[in-house]
């Protein structure tokens, strides 16, 4: 059983030593910044996928939403139940668990239900937000099955010292606010942010569910949510690095009103979750190493008076891991690494408390050719889960500059999902039961696109396009079992099939005193389950067929504006029913001077300008139209570069 | 020549399709001569729906309402009752009563803010529903008049009041216990909407029937009793109530089951023969005379129901299979004496109950 994880562990230790024995003879150049290079060593992983980085401008433009208003601006299919509610991501198809969130390279999918709540995440916490298609067993592990996002505070000895904050208004009663300091040297620095956001959500919606289609106000949506995130960097020398990071965020929210019921919800969720991560990298002449440990802890309580419902559900994972990095020959690097992880989980709703251990072993090759023209990377994965080994998962990426303007490039990976704890641990009722004896996801996609690149002077202009194909095999579905007493349990019952198209063109100029940044995306989805009963071979559940995503941004001199669109095709939310196609559209202005060394922005902005209805989840209302202004102020010291 | 051979070529095929269309498609407004198939659709996902299925063949229109008045039923569809040309859909996740014409689905009327309502009867011109109301809380019978448009009373009854019928001049609702245990079953008044007589029965009582002889049966569920660690401590058992109308008092009790729970009763067309079953996680409908004092241990009819329903036309058993609350349910038809089925349709999601129109 243990046999191939050996063989891995071996393969890859025989082929480090001879490398390590041609490479002794290297003059070693090294300095903070390929520390910093070596950080981002899991990006390597984006190699030859379609990975799209949200850009600074929006970053800033979304301050004081949610990651969730980010990502669906963005045109990513976000499943949101109702305003502030719980938001979730399906990239490429597949399920809510199916796209993993990555924070500082640990994966944030709860073992409880294997989700990630969007809305917990204020966007002013992150500097670097990145969505990669398709997904990537081998390196982030189970869960990153369709796609992945990926969050970054990166390069924090780079920034500059300075203090910021802002505040935001708007309608539904929202009052935000955000700040942030970072303070340091070229040596050591530490940043400290914080975002908190109070609303009473009840925005006008109208009511396409009662007799009349009333014009209405949500109800019960309100939210009180705060998030603090502390990051720390060390320097030993010139050649090893040590970050801290950690964070803590506190959600009190109640769940909104269904559409169609006249009895007004009394259901509240709390949520408290808290991270901490260590990332200590060393750079020595012939290899690198880096230690990784994290610790989360998520604690969720569900209560619903109405019903008499109180649910307590609490998680903790202890992450470790351990990575070496070797230049091999002169233009190969390899990299092993080790994980030792634990969950551990209690919850109301299981018999006791529930416990997982994760060995895991992983390699990869990357491979620069053809001058760097041509970059290959190659990668395996075993994991043993509380003694029982998952099956091997195995990707691929290649890049190929064919021109100065045009990279071909092609992926393909395996990956795999564990049952959650909820899958295991259900407890056995009348109704529902847990399944001890599931067996983990497994899929494989692949995926071949381009990038066409040309700057010219201060035009700027992308397109790329990717054509993806994925299957998901034994997917984890709850149905009533006929050979249980039609009690709901999961099994492994599914295949997920998805197939389509990504598109994305973008273009900046600068024709002073203008510059206009602008792009433009579609994605296309063909998405099927197969052998799920009656189910079988019809459309994921709210997986829209095309989805267009649009947005343009005018800076001239102090003044800004901008527009961002996206289109939303008809969507399944069950075997019978569709949710109609909406647009949505946001505008917003700033206008930005300066007085007592800081920079101050002032904004205003219309979301859903188009008062569109729509719905993200069935029963769930969003808002009309509604108004925001904000202020930012931005105080800089001098740069520590 | 040619062009004058297309045209009519075109012609008589768009006849055809046309006249195709005409015979394949039912329109909405007539609804009549079908079962009217309750379809519950998954809870908070507001795809409750109805169907129609012609007693003639195997036409089936789905989401009749939705398509008649272009919006969704609403939240789990628990129950209806047909009365004075009016079919009465009781919401219970949406809080409401929709009322629409029996013939064609227009609604007509609503009656709102209910507090968990389940199922409705009506009695002269009176909308009676029974709601088990919030945790914790005592069940209600509200009353409305009959277009839904008054509150006239709400009588508090015993703890999850579910089924409701009228027989013998009164209302009678099965006080199920809701989210626990009840075992009583209240007699109203229809003119002075008071209770005449709370009646103990058997375990978590959930629906009534009507024999030959004027009795009411109640269809005693039992429960399932679990320990604070969601261990199964033991079972209330299941059994059926004969209650006498006249002396208000339970006359027969037929022991059923120790640690299953039928949820559903019916009758045959003579109102001599009781079936029960079906419901979640229940294998089976049982039929029992009303004379016998114990019951067949074999199943009439095998498989797992969500409801079931006796046509009172030709006895036929209209049982509905839910496999899951994404995907469409199915109707299966079985002859009275549970051969078949003869006619198998796709319905809507979560399919509970059958209304004959």
């Amino acid at each position: 059983m243990y046999f191939r994880v050996g063989v891995i562990l071996y393969v890859f230790a025989i082929t480090g030593l001879t490398a390590a024995k041609a490479q002794m003879c290297l003059h070693d150049t090294i300095r903070v910044e390929e520390v910093t290079i070596y950080s981002t060593y899991r990006q390597l992983h984006s190699i030859g996928t379609n990975t799209i980085k949200i850009d600074t401008l929006k970053l800033a433009n979304y301050q004081g939403k949610s990651l969730n208003d980010l990502l669906q601006s963005a045109g990513v299919n976000i499943r949101s139940y109702g305003v502030g509610g719980l938001a979730t991501i399906a990239v490429r198809g597949g399920g809510s668990s199916h796209t993993a969130v990555v924070w500082n390279g640990i994966n944030l999918q709860s073992p409880l239900n294997g989700g990630v709540n969007l809305s917990h995440f204020p966007v002013s916490l992150f500097s670097s937000v990145s969505i990669q298609h398709g997904g990537n067993g081998t390196i982030y592990g189970s869960g990153a099955v369709s796609g992945i996002v990926i969050l970054e505070n990166v390069g924090l000895l780079l920034q500059p010292n300075g203090v910021r904050a802002g505040v935001v208004f708007g309608n539904g009663n929202t009052r935000g606010a955000n700040a942030s300091v970072k303070v340091g040297n070229s040596r050591s620095a530490l940043s400290l942010k914080y975002s908190g956001l109070m609303a009473d959500n009840d925005f006008e919606f109208i009511n396409t569910f009662k007799f009349g289609n009333p014009r209405e106000r949500i109800t019960n949506a309100q939210a009180n949510q705060h998030g603090i995130l502390a990051d720390a960097v060390y320097r030993f020398g010139h050649n090893s690095v040590w970050n801290i990071s950690g964070w803590f965020t506190h959600s009190n929210k109640n769940i909104q009103t269904l559409m169609s019921s006249y009895q007004i919800s009394q259901a509240n969720q709390l949520d408290n979750n808290f991270a901490v991560s260590s990332n200590l990298t060393g750079v020595f002449p012939f290899f690198s190493v880096k230690l990784r440990n994290a610790f989360i802890n998520g604690d969720n309580h569900f209560t619903d008076p109405a019903a008499g419902i109180s649910s307590l559900n609490t998680y903790k994972q202890l992450v470790n891991e351990i990575e070496a990095k070797k230049t091999l020959l002169k233009h190969q690097e390899l990299v092993v690494g080790l994980g030792y992880s634990v969950d551990i989980a209690s919850s109301q709703s299981y018999t006791e408390n529930a416990l997982r251990n994760r060995f895991s072993a992983y390699a990869s090759l990357v491979n620069h050719l053809l001058g760097s023209r041509l970059k290959l990377v190659l990668s395996l994965r075993d994991e043993l889960v509380d003694g029982s080994l998952i099956p091997l998962v195995a990707s691929s990426g290649l890049e190929y500059k064919a021109t100065k303007r045009l990279m071909l490039r092609a992926s393909a990976a395996s990956s795999y999902r564990l049952p959650t704890l909820n899958d295991l641990y259900w407890s056995s009722t009348t109704y529902a039961v847990g399944n001890p004896n599931l067996k983990p996801e497994y899929g494989w996609n692949t995926d071949f696109g381009f990038d066409y690149i040309v700057s010219h002077n201060e035009v700027n202009f992308k397109f790329s396009g990717s054509y993806f194909i994925s299957r998901l095999n034994r997917w984890i579905v709850w149905l009533p079992d006929a050979q249980d007493n039609n009690r709901w349990k999961p099994n492994n019952i599914s295949t997920g099939k998805s197939e389509g198209f990504e598109s994305f063109m973008s273009l900046d100029t600068k024709l002073l005193p203008i510059s206009i940044k602008s792009d433009l995306s579609y994605i296309f989805t063909n998405s099927k389950i197969f052998e799920s009963g009656s189910y079988n071979g019809k459309p994921m559940i709210y997986i829209p067929r095309h989805q267009v995503g649009a947005s343009i941004s005018i800076i001239y001199k102090q003044f800004s504006c901008g527009y961002n669109h996206s289109f939303t095709s008809e969507r399944y939310t069950d075997e019978l029913n569709t949710l109609p196609l909406y647009n949505l559209g946001n505008i917003y202005m700033g206008y930005s001077f300066s007085a007592w060394r800081s920079e101050f922005t002032l904004g205003a902005g219309i979301n859903n300008v188009w008062n569109e209805q729509y719905q993200l989840v069935r029963n769930y209302a969003m808002p009309l139209r509604n108004y925001f202004i904000r202020l930012n102020v931005d105080f800089q010291s001098k740069s520590t570069k | 020549m040619n062009r004058k051979f297309l045209s009519l070529a075109i012609f008589a095929f768009l006849a055809v399709a046309l006249i195709s269309c005409e015979k394949d498609d039912k329109k909405p407004g007539k609804f009549e001569n079908g079962a009217i198939v309750l379809n519950e659709g998954a809870f908070m996902q507001s795809n409750a729906s109805v169907s129609w299925v012609s007693y003639q063949s195997d036409s089936v229109v789905n989401n009749v309402f939705e398509n008649v008045n272009a919006r969704p039923l609403g939240d789990v569809l628990q129950g209806g009752v047909k009365a004075n040309g009016k079919i009465y859909l009781v919401l219970n996740n949406s809080g409401k009563v929709v009322i629409v014409n029996s013939s064609d689905f227009i609604q007509t009327g609503e009656v709102s803010n209910l507090n968990n309502p389940r199922y409705a009867v009506v009695v002269d011109g009176k909308l009676f529903v029974s709601q088990w109301n919030g945790w914790g809380q005592k069940g209600a019978v509200m009353v409305y008049n009959a277009s839904g448009s008054e509150k006239i009373d709400s009588i508090p009854v015993g703890t999850g009041a579910e089924g409701i019928i009228y027989a013998a001049g009164k209302v009678w609702v099965a006080n199920s216990g809701g989210y626990g245990v009840d075992s009583t079953v209240t007699a109203i008044n229809t003119s002075t909407l008071k209770v005449e007589k709370t009646i103990n029965v058997g375990y978590c009582p959930k629906e009534f029937t009507v024999d030959a002889n004027g009795k009411v049966w109640v269809l005693c569920s039992g429960t399932t009793i679990y320990d604070a660690n969601w261990n199964v401590a033991g079972h209330k058992p299941s059994s059926l109530v004969a209650i006498n109308t006249s002396t208000m008092s339970v006359e027969k009790s037929v022991n059923l089951f120790n640690d299953m729970h039928p949820s559903h009763i019916d009758i045959s067309v003579d109102k001599q023969t009781i079936y029960f079953g079906g419901g979640f996680g229940f294998n089976g409908i049982y039929n029992v005379q009303i004379a016998a004092s114990s019951i067949n241990q074999t199943p009439l009819v095998s498989g797992y129901y969500y409801g079931f329903n006796v046509n009172p036309i030709n006895g036929d058993i209209y049982t509905l299979e839910a496999p899951s609350f994404t995907s469409a349910g199915s109707l299966k038809v079985y002859n009275s004496d549970g051969s078949g089925p003869k006619k198998t349709v796709s319905v809507g999601i979560g399919p509970n109950g059958v209304l004959f129109n």
